[in-house]
């Protein structure tokens, strides 16, 4: 790194913003006095929550504002252009050409009804510069083979669903290399992919942009992958930058308190644990058969056999975590054990009866003690009912016959139990933060007086702060009701602090279970040694990049 | 542990500003959408003709004023149709037939469709099997050879010209709905539901029927031009109302031969009924809209 260090300092820099500021209509600031440069052959991350303003300062480089804002101060230099001073038809040809963007979602990104090689040329199609047939193909077998895809006839005329996830994102990047472009934009690349997949992709944009000598600005609100990939990083916090620097400088001597409060919000497998160790929970002794017992589940879809026997139990006031990546089978297996997925074979057993396989089978005992959160907090909440309507509907499915007054108190105890203000009952879910929604969430399932919660990935949707504060409050719910939890989730990191124990899932196949630390120290399947090898450590990162923190400086 | 907590409280949400509620907050953002403004307006005039016009018409709908087809005159604004009857009168007194059969059909329409549509969403299997394709078949046969059919059998009652009309909107209101209610009850809020052992006509009640709101009204506006058309076209065919009785419908068919020389008797009740559909239209998307709008699925 010291090499581009120094040589940056003499070089031009490739991209200077300075004193960007975005503007509402309304007269709001959305991206506030921000400024920053990029060297050609380096990695600027920059990092922030969902609504700091990343994506709006990345889109200046494209001269690009969404409807109803604009840029209403400050200078975006892209090589010797000065972005904002360009006609429209001058902006085109600035895309693709001289800066280029990788979307988060290439399936999503990519017209599904086009060849590969189609829309990989299609970045090519340029008035001002046309390329013959030849330079074109050329172009789009350089970009792929780049980006370690192969370029042969018959891959090139695949349609995006033929390819892999990590594939697609390869594509992604040959789109936003074939046209040689000195800056590259990428927003999130990698959030959707698998760890191994997601630590390829890294070393590939690193490589790509060294040997290209491309300028990249990485947006990410992952404070692991910035501190694997990016030379210098900007923290963004309400549309301004609160802290930038060299990565070593940031993530080892934050400045800022908003820095230092992400960085230990972070998940990670090594360093100080997020909450505090796991303690033993006291398990209430009047209720020691609230046992979770899963036998010999097999379950599918229609022809795919999804789950391969799988066979665990939680006891009561424990916290299961299971891990495995997009397709492990873990939502098929979380959704069996609540009744939602009825066709299975095998049995799930509460208190040692065996629960008939749907929900609505299940007597409403065994159905209120065990309840189910979901990933997403944008869908789990009925949109028109308001926050306490959909409470009490809850309430009155677990408890039919109960004096309103009673039913009003449940409800509110539940939500100061997840620290929340009783006034939003009255509020519809779009009033609300993704965390206060999934806080809702955890409170529907608590009116049920529930001994064990079901997470499935609850909070792989939101920001790490409020991840955090999610993990601590089902930690907390733990400590002092003694509630069981099954913990559904893809990041080893996350479990690291918080389970007991941990099961982890590969294909439908439960490879290895154990107590947490024992599985995490000494992991025994290679599968599971992979996920802990490619799952991104910001310490294990800092260490291999700029060696271990010397104590006496 | 202490930057543990201080992660709590800078997260700890912070709605501190009274809100209105809900309820009245959907009522402002309807009442602010210009298109149910302009709807209501023009809906209302027609209705206002159609339930109170009978008070002013000057002369009986079928006393003979003048000769026919004569031009507006003093006693005769809008002039004379093809039996010599007041052309304004006829108009005043035409419009309640055609705005109650249209209305109560569409609404009995509709709620069948709902009904079907939500069955055969929400329960699937075998009973929705055969209600889709029950739906399927009912929108094959052509319906307006159906309802002669019909008619020829049982007579032109207003009430079985409305369940015939009724009964043509079922199978396609059914597949909208079913659409909508297959969309709806994958939502986790859904599952999340059943999951805690809600009965299914509870879930559809609590959950599905109130999202399916918008859809409906947007339905129904669709299918009171569809039912004003139809029945229109009936009256055309001298199949709704009999005359003498005024009608608007009936009033194009019977003056459709003077068209060049007594345009007025024609258009006036075409533009009438016609306003009275793009009314009823714009009013319920408006309203449909700002609902979706204002209770929005996403942030």
């Amino acid at each position: 790194m010291t090499t581009i260090e120094a040589s940056s300092a003499t070089m031009e820099k490739t991209v200077r913003v300075s004193g960007l500021t975005v503007q509402l209509r309304d007269g709001r600031v959305i991206v506030d006095d921000v400024s920053f440069e990029i060297a050609p052959g380096e990695i600027l991350g920059m990092v922030g929550q969902s609504g700091s303003g990343k994506t709006t300062t990345a889109l200046s480089l494209f001269g690009f504002t969404k409807p109803g804002a604009q840029v209403s101060q400050g200078r975006v230099l892209v090589g010797k252009t000065d972005v904002e001073a360009l006609d429209a038809a001058g902006k085109r040809a600035l895309r693709g050409r001289t800066v280029s963007y990788v979307p988060q979602d290439p399936r999503a990104s990519l017209d599904p009804a086009m060849r590969i090689d189609d829309q990989i040329e299609e970045v090519l199609d340029n008035a001002e510069y046309p390329l013959r047939a030849e330079e074109r193909r050329a172009a789009v077998e350089a970009a792929l083979a780049d980006v370690g895809l192969p370029n042969d006839r018959e891959f090139l005329r695949r349609y995006p669903h033929q390819l892999s996830g990590g594939q697609l994102q390869r594509v992604g990047i040959a789109m936003a290399l074939v046209g040689r472009p000195p800056v590259i934009v990428l927003d999130e690349p990698t959030t959707g992919l698998d760890v191994a997949t997601q630590s390829k992709i890294l070393a590939l944009v690193r490589r790509i942009c060294t040997s290209h000598n491309i300028a990249a600005l990485y947006i990410t609100h992952d404070l692991a992958v910035v501190a694997d990939i990016a030379d210098r990083v900007v923290v963004l916090h309400h549309g301004r930058i609160v802290e930038s620097g060299t990565v070593e400088k940031v993530y080892r001597e934050p400045q800022h308190s908003y820095t230092k409060l992400l960085l230990s919000a972070a998940p990670d497998l090594v360093g100080t644990p997020l909450t505090d160790e796991v303690s033993p929970i006291a398990v209430d002794s009047t209720e020691p058969n609230a046992r979770l017992d899963v036998k010999a589940l097999v379950a599918g879809y229609r022809r795919t056999q999804v789950l391969h026997g799988v066979d665990f139990t939680i006891d009561p006031g424990e916290c299961v975590a299971v891990v495995g990546e997009s397709g492990s089978g873990k939502s098929t297996l979380s959704r069996a054990v609540i009744g939602l997925h009825p066709r299975y074979t095998g049995t799930v057993s509460w208190r040692d009866r065996v629960l008939p396989k749907g929900a609505s089978a299940r007597r409403s005992h065994s159905v209120n003690e065990m309840q189910y959160i979901f990933q997403s907090p944008y869908n789990a909440l009925n949109p028109r009912l308001t926050v306490g309507q959909s409470l009490t509907s809850a309430r009155k499915l677990a408890f039919r016959h109960e004096p309103s007054a009673q039913r009003r108190e449940a409800i509110e105890s539940a939500v100061r139990r997840v620290e929340l203000e009783p006034h939003l009952l009255r509020l519809r879910p779009n009033r609300l933060s993704g965390g206060e929604r999934q806080r809702i969430a955890i409170a529907r399932a608590l009116v049920a007086e529930p001994r064990l919660l079901i997470c499935d990935e609850v909070t792989s949707s939101l920001d790490v702060l409020i991840q955090a504060s999610i993990i601590e409050l089902l930690h907390r719910l733990r400590e002092q009701d003694g509630l069981s939890l099954l913990f559904v989730t893809h990041d080893l990191a996350l479990v690291r602090s918080f389970a007991d124990r941990v099961l982890v899932l590969n294909q439908g196949r439960i490879v290895e279970q154990g107590p947490t630390a024992e599985v995490l120290a000494n992991p025994r399947d290679p599968y599971t040694r992979d996920l802990l090898r490619y799952t991104l450590s910001i310490a294990e990162a800092l260490d291999a990049r700029y060696g271990p923190v010397s104590e006496a400086g | 542990m202490n930057a543990r907590s201080s992660t709590t409280e800078k997260v700890a949400p912070t709605v501190s500003i009274q809100t209105p509620s809900p309820a009245s907050d959907n009522f402002r953002s309807v009442l602010r959408d210009r298109r149910t403004i302009i709807g209501s307006v023009i809906t209302g005039v027609v209705l206002l003709i159609a339930i109170f016009g009978p008070l002013f018409a000057p002369h009986a709908v079928d006393a003979y004023v003048g000769s026919p087809f004569a031009g507006p005159s003093a006693s005769t604004p809008l002039g004379v149709d093809v039996l010599g009857q007041d052309v304004l009168s006829r108009v005043l007194n035409g419009g309640r037939t055609i705005v109650w059969m249209s209305l109560v059909a569409s609404a009995l329409g509709v709620i069948g469709g709902v009904l079907l549509g939500m069955i055969a969403g929400f329960v699937r299997g075998f009973v929705g099997e055969i209600i889709m394709r029950g739906c399927e078949i009912w929108m094959a046969l052509p319906m307006i050879i159906f309802i002669l059919i019909i008619i020829a059998l049982f007579g032109r009652a207003p009430w079985l010209l409305v369940l015939l009309v009724a009964l043509g909107h079922v199978p396609q209101v059914t597949r909208v709905i079913y659409g909508a209610v297959l969309d709806v009850s994958q939502r986790e809020y859904v599952e999340s539901a059943v999951a805690s052992g809600s009965r299914v006509f509870e879930t559809a009640r609590t959950h599905i029927l109130p999202s399916l709101v918008p859809v409906v009204m947007v339905e129904f506006g669709l299918r009171v031009v569809w039912s004003v058309g139809m029945l229109a076209g009936l009256a055309l065919l001298g199949l709704g109302v009999a005359p003498p009785a005024a009608d608007w419908g009936l009033m194009i068919n019977e003056n459709r031969g003077g068209l060049s020389a007594q345009p007025l008797a024609i258009l006036i009740p075409l533009a009438l009924i016609t306003l009275f559909a793009v009314g009823v239209n714009l009013i319920t998307e408006g309203v449909g809209r700002s609902l979706g709008l204002a209770e929005g699925t996403t942030k």
